[in-house]
């Protein structure tokens, strides 16, 4: 059973999404391992926040993942997504 | 000069003498060899050297060597002497002064030759009868081989000595010295100025057409070769020319090129089978057996030249006119590295039809023209099915297929492994099959000794020695050939052998007057009665090997195609060569033992450079599947580069291995492992790592742990000489060595991955890469030997930048923990810890601290885990965002509660309850299970049970064995406090099924195990299975 978890990043540049995409794409190996998939990612329009989601097996686990690939990070939390009717 | 009674000769064929009697060398060549080389080298060897000199792959080469031994003793020892002398730990034979040619020889020379008078030089010249143990050659054993090939050197120079000195001292005699002059030329043809002396001589003798002969000859050698006549050859040549121009007209011709036999020689021999008939009768009468349902084994044994092959093609004629399936082929002696050469020449020669409908991706590994082999086929088991299924489908009654394999004894294991497994298959099948194989030889074959062993075990197999002809039907043979021959001489000196008899009658035939006494001395007189182009392609091809592709040939002989088929006709006109019944476009000598004369004959220098040229030649091929690198490794060492001998042995090797031909991927690996030390780093490093990976594929280490050390030092070499990628390759070697579990290709690749995600950074950010690649598969405790290569390179790397990195000691530790060296992890931990203290990193100073207290839990040292606890909860505070804080404070918690404080049940509640919402499921996992342990000790079951069921439930999740494990071995033990015999069982049976889990968890899984009076059965984890 894989949990949904949400990243949130914040930067105090305005990042570009390609930068993060592909520091990503180099630890694509180390997310493999773990068994974290990318889901998709919300930025905001100043480029300054920005919200990811994964799957994976636990939070902590992508906590690992982000410290691994030198990712900054805020909070990493795991969510249940809510649908309306 | 007194006479010995035990004579041994070296120069020229071995030969052993008592009383001046030759007697009979054992048939075995490797005990040959090994009389030879204790007769030369004259001093005690130990057994383990001999043993890896002559039998260095064979699985009792102690056992092989004293039976080597108990046949050269007959031959040395007399009552008065015993010359060999053998103990437990060495060998010596112990010859007189006199004993041995050599020896003698060079006693007389050490003083120089020009003190002894020309009388006394030339009886020492005819004491040399040929080249030093001609025709003794191993080529599969390099070190014998270089052995030799130093005492040829030495010998021949001895001998060239001798000659020239001789040369000089006659020249004014040109008759006389002509002799002398032309020997010298044989022993060594690239010596221009032997040969221009001999060209002046044969001049002065007024023999100028043989002149230019000899000037035409060298120069077409040297242009073989690819070099140009220089200095000594031309002025010899202009001398001589300028006189020439004046005085041609009255030279005659002196070489006579004896016509061409007028009917084809080899037809006329090919038609005669005399005698044999009752073996005829007994084969064609096992084909009939065969074709009534059952599998026959039939070994036709017998010496060399006796005529089994003749007998094998008679068979094989008669099955095809039956139109039963033929998979006939021959085993030689240059290709024992070349694995299952004899089932691929059998397949290949099979019609079209018969493969169509094959398993063809099973058959790809042995015949890459079928296509591709999909992953599927990567199995020898498959391999091996399809050819059995191939010959079950042609196997039908009265149409039995026939499987015919000659020269058994020069057969590889592979093909001998097949060659048992189509027979245990094909029981009740119409299969005959029929081996020939020179009895003498077949002992030095261990392969294939132990598969006739094991059918007549079985008692699958008949044997028949193939005898000698007698006086009557040498005599009919004789009368057959309508040969001049005297048949009573005839059969006298052939003593009945077939081959030569045959020789001898067709000698006589040509030149009806006296027969020359030796196989040698006959083919050696239809070598100088060829054309010059002839003679070439002759050797040429001999150097080629027994077997030949003409389309090879063509590129080494410098003939356009008309005049090389012209001489490819004229030697088989000669009985010399035949176009290859076996093979399509290839060629064959008319008979092994020919090929051994004509390759003999050949000098060794020229020799060696006529090897030299085929591996050049062979060496720019391209050559995907690794055929060509069979032939190269070959060429190359013969020729002694060995620089090419051993990248050609790794491509073999490799070669090998996927064709699951172990023994002959080990012995590639051997030879290229004796090749490589003399070449210069890195090259050395590079080729010795490559070749221990083949190696190690192959040959599981007969000691693990100190191949593993000697590989690592290799490896760190190879960083050291900036070879990263062959220092990866190492490390990855050394960790397949250390746990022996997943398949080493796939570890490198995968390595090869991690590797990519540090590309482009310094060194330093390289190693931790790595490093962490390597951290994270141990703690997702998956493909740890790929973990242990990632983090030695690591380690490797950051030793030599002086820079240490948290990521290694960590990884390191875990890796340690993982096979259960508690205290070693320990150790390591502690770096990792001090290594972040000093980088000011908290996070990984509270990661090191973490592991700290694990190993003090699990070594059940409680002082030493609160104090660790303590700091972890200290630093885990200052951490924001995270699990840090709620695990540090569970861990505190948790040593407390264990020391019978139970008033932090509720702190630690509280802190499980923080770490289930930021969702750490490991750290978690790892809480409750202790926490379940300290509860069920303490009797307060219900509670140690929800606790270790929610770790088990995480493990799951997970997917890590070690914490699943931990967690059942505390609910097992909480069923046997309860006495609940099914929930027992349930766990029992819930741990025998993982897998992988690490070596400390296993120690508590037993203890809780045999406790309960269970045990782990059949099925043992892979870590309890090493």
């Amino acid at each position: 059973m894989m949990a949904r978890v949400i990243v949130e990043r914040q930067f105090d540049e305005p990042a570009e999404f390609p930068d993060i995409q592909a520091r990503e794409d180099q630890f694509a190996w180390c997310l493999e391992q773990h068994r974290v998939k990318f889901i998709r990612s919300y930025f905001s329009r100043d480029r300054r926040r920005m919200i990811c989601e994964y799957e994976a097996p636990d939070a902590e686990t992508v906590r690992e993942v982000q410290r691994t690939a030198s990712m900054p990070f805020e909070r990493i939390w795991t969510a249940e997504a809510f649908e309306w009717e | 000069m007194s006479v010995a009674p035990v004579q041994v000769q070296v120069l020229g064929p071995l030969a052993v003498l008592r009383s001046g009697e030759a007697v009979r060398l054992p048939q075995s060549k490797k005990t040959r060899a090994l009389l030879a080389y204790l007769a030369i080298t004259a001093r005690a060897h130990r057994r383990d050297r001999l043993c890896s000199l002559l039998w260095d792959v064979a699985d009792d080469p102690r056992g092989a060597l004293r039976w080597s031994l108990s046949k050269i003793r007959p031959l040395v020892d007399s009552d008065a002497k015993h010359c060999l002398l053998a103990d437990r730990e060495s060998v010596q034979l112990d010859l007189d002064d006199t004993s041995l040619d050599w020896r003698s020889v060079r006693r007389e020379l050490a003083s120089g030759v020009a003190a002894i008078p020309s009388g006394r030089l030339s009886e020492l010249a005819s004491v040399f009868r040929g080249e030093l143990l001609e025709g003794l050659d191993l080529l599969d054993f390099d070190e014998f081989t270089a052995w030799c090939a130093a005492e040829r050197e030495h010998a021949r120079k001895l001998h060239g000595q001798i000659l020239h000195t001789l040369v000089e001292r006659l020249e004014e005699t040109p008759t006389k010295a002509l002799p002398h002059a032309r020997e010298l030329v044989r022993i060594d043809p690239l010596n221009e100025e032997a040969r221009g002396q001999l060209i002046r001589l044969l001049a002065s003798a007024g023999r100028r057409n043989e002149a230019q002969a000899q000037y035409e000859s060298a120069a077409r050698m040297l242009k073989e070769l690819g070099a140009a006549p220089t200095g000594p050859l031309l002025t010899a040549w202009r001398e001589v020319d300028s006189t020439v121009a004046t005085v041609r007209e009255d030279a005659a011709p002196v070489l006579e090129r004896a016509p061409a036999p007028e009917a084809s020689l080899k037809q006329r021999g090919k038609r005669l089978l005399v005698g044999r008939q009752g073996e005829r009768a007994r084969l064609l009468s096992l084909l009939d057996d065969a074709a009534r349902g059952s599998l026959e084994i039939f070994l036709l044994k017998g010496e060399s030249g006796v005529g089994k092959t003749r007998l094998l093609s008679e068979l094989s004629h008669e099955a095809r006119r039956r139109g039963c399936t033929v998979f006939e082929a021959a085993a030689y002696e240059a290709e024992a590295g070349r694995p299952y050469g004899p089932w691929i020449d059998a397949l290949r020669r099979l019609p079209a039809e018969v493969i169509a409908d094959a398993d063809r991706p099973a058959l790809a590994p042995l015949l890459p023209e079928l296509g591709e082999a999909d992953d599927d086929a990567q199995s020898r088991d498959r391999l091996f099915g399809a050819v059995v299924d191939v010959i079950a489908a042609r196997a039908a009654a009265e149409k039995p297929v026939l499987i015919l394999f000659d020269d058994l004894h020069w057969c590889d294991d592979a093909t001998a492994e097949l060659l048992h497994y189509v027979a245990r298959m094909s029981l009740t099948r119409p299969v005959l099959i029929v081996l020939g194989a020179r009895d003498g030889d077949l002992i030095d074959n261990e392969s294939a000794t132990r598969v006739l062993r094991s059918f007549r075990r079985d008692g699958l197999i008949d044997e028949h020695l193939l005898l000698p002809l007698t006086e009557q039907e040498v005599a009919a043979l004789v009368q057959d050939m309508d040969s001049a021959a005297d048949p009573a001489e005839v059969f006298a000196l052939s003593g009945g052998n077939a081959l030569l008899a045959r020789e001898l009658a067709q000698a006589a035939i040509q030149k009806g007057e006296s027969v020359p006494r030796s196989l040698k001395e006959l083919v050696g007189d239809r070598l100088t009665r060829l054309a010059p182009e002839a003679g070439d392609v002759l050797r040429w091809s001999a150097v080629l090997g027994p077997i030949f592709d003409v389309s090879r040939l063509r590129e080494l002989v410098s003939l356009e195609l008309d005049p090389l088929m012209n001489a490819l006709t004229e030697l088989e006109r000669h009985a010399l060569l035949e176009s290859s019944s076996t093979a399509t476009g290839a060629y064959a000598f008319h008979h092994t033992l020919v090929h051994q004369v004509v390759y003999s004959e050949i000098s060794e220098p020229r020799r060696k450079l006529m090897h030299l040229r085929i591996a050049r030649l062979l060496k720019d091929r391209d050559d995907p599947d690794g055929t060509i690198a069979l032939e190269l490794a070959h060429h190359a060492s013969v020729a002694g580069d060995a620089a090419m001998a051993a990248r050609a042995c790794v491509v073999a090797g490799n070669r090998c291995l996927r064709v699951f031909a172990n023994a002959e991927a080990y012995t590639h690996a051997r030879r290229g492992l004796r090749l490589v030390e003399a070449l210069p780093d890195p090259e050395r490093l590079k080729l010795r790592i490559e070749l221990e990976q083949v190696s190690l594929g192959a040959h599981w280490a007969e000691n693990p742990q100190a191949e593993a050390r000697r590989i690592e030092a290799l490896a760190e070499q190879a960083l050291d000489a900036g070879c990263a990628e062959h220092a990866r390759l190492g490390f990855t070697l050394v960790s397949y060595l250390r746990w022996h579990d997943g398949a080493m290709g796939e570890a490198h690749r995968a390595s090869l991955r991690a590797e990519f995600a540090s590309r482009g950074a310094d060194d330093q950010d390289r190693a931790i890469g790595i490093a962490e690649a390597g951290r994270c598969l141990v703690i997702l405790e998956r493909d740890l030997a790929q973990a242990e290569a990632l983090l030695l390179e690591a380690r490797a790397l950051t030793e030599r930048s002086g820079r240490s990195a948290w990521a290694v000691f960590d990884g390191v530790g875990l890796l340690r923990l993982h096979a259960g060296a508690l205290e070693e992890a320990r150790a390591a931990f502690e770096q990792a810890w001090a290594c972040a203290r000093k980088e000011g990193n908290r996070l990984q100073e509270f990661m090191a601290l973490e592991h700290l207290v694990t190993v003090c839990i699990h070594r059940r040292e409680e002082a030493k885990a609160c104090d660790y606890a303590r700091e972890l909860a200290m630093i885990g505070e200052k951490l924001r965002e995270g699990s840090e804080r709620p695990l540090g404070r569970a861990v505190l918690a948790l040593c407390r509660y264990r020391k019978d404080e139970v008033d932090y049940r509720r702190a630690l509640d509280d802190a499980l309850q923080t770490l289930r919402e930021v969702d750490a499921k490991q750290r978690l996992a790892f809480v409750l299970t202790q926490a379940a342990t300290i509860e069920s000790e303490r009797g307060e079951l219900e509670s140690a049970a929800a606790r270790a069921r929610e770790a088990v439930g995480l493990g799951q999740i997970l997917q890590q064995p070690s914490e699943t494990a931990l967690a059942r071995a505390v609910l097992l033990r909480i069923a046997r406090e309860r006495g609940d015999l099914t929930e027992m069982r349930e766990q029992a049976s819930e741990l025998a099924k993982l897998r992988g889990y690490a070596n400390h968890v296993r120690s508590v899984v037993e203890r809780e195990l045999a406790a309960s009076g269970l045990g782990l059965g059949s099925a043992p984890s892979e870590l309890g299975a090493r």
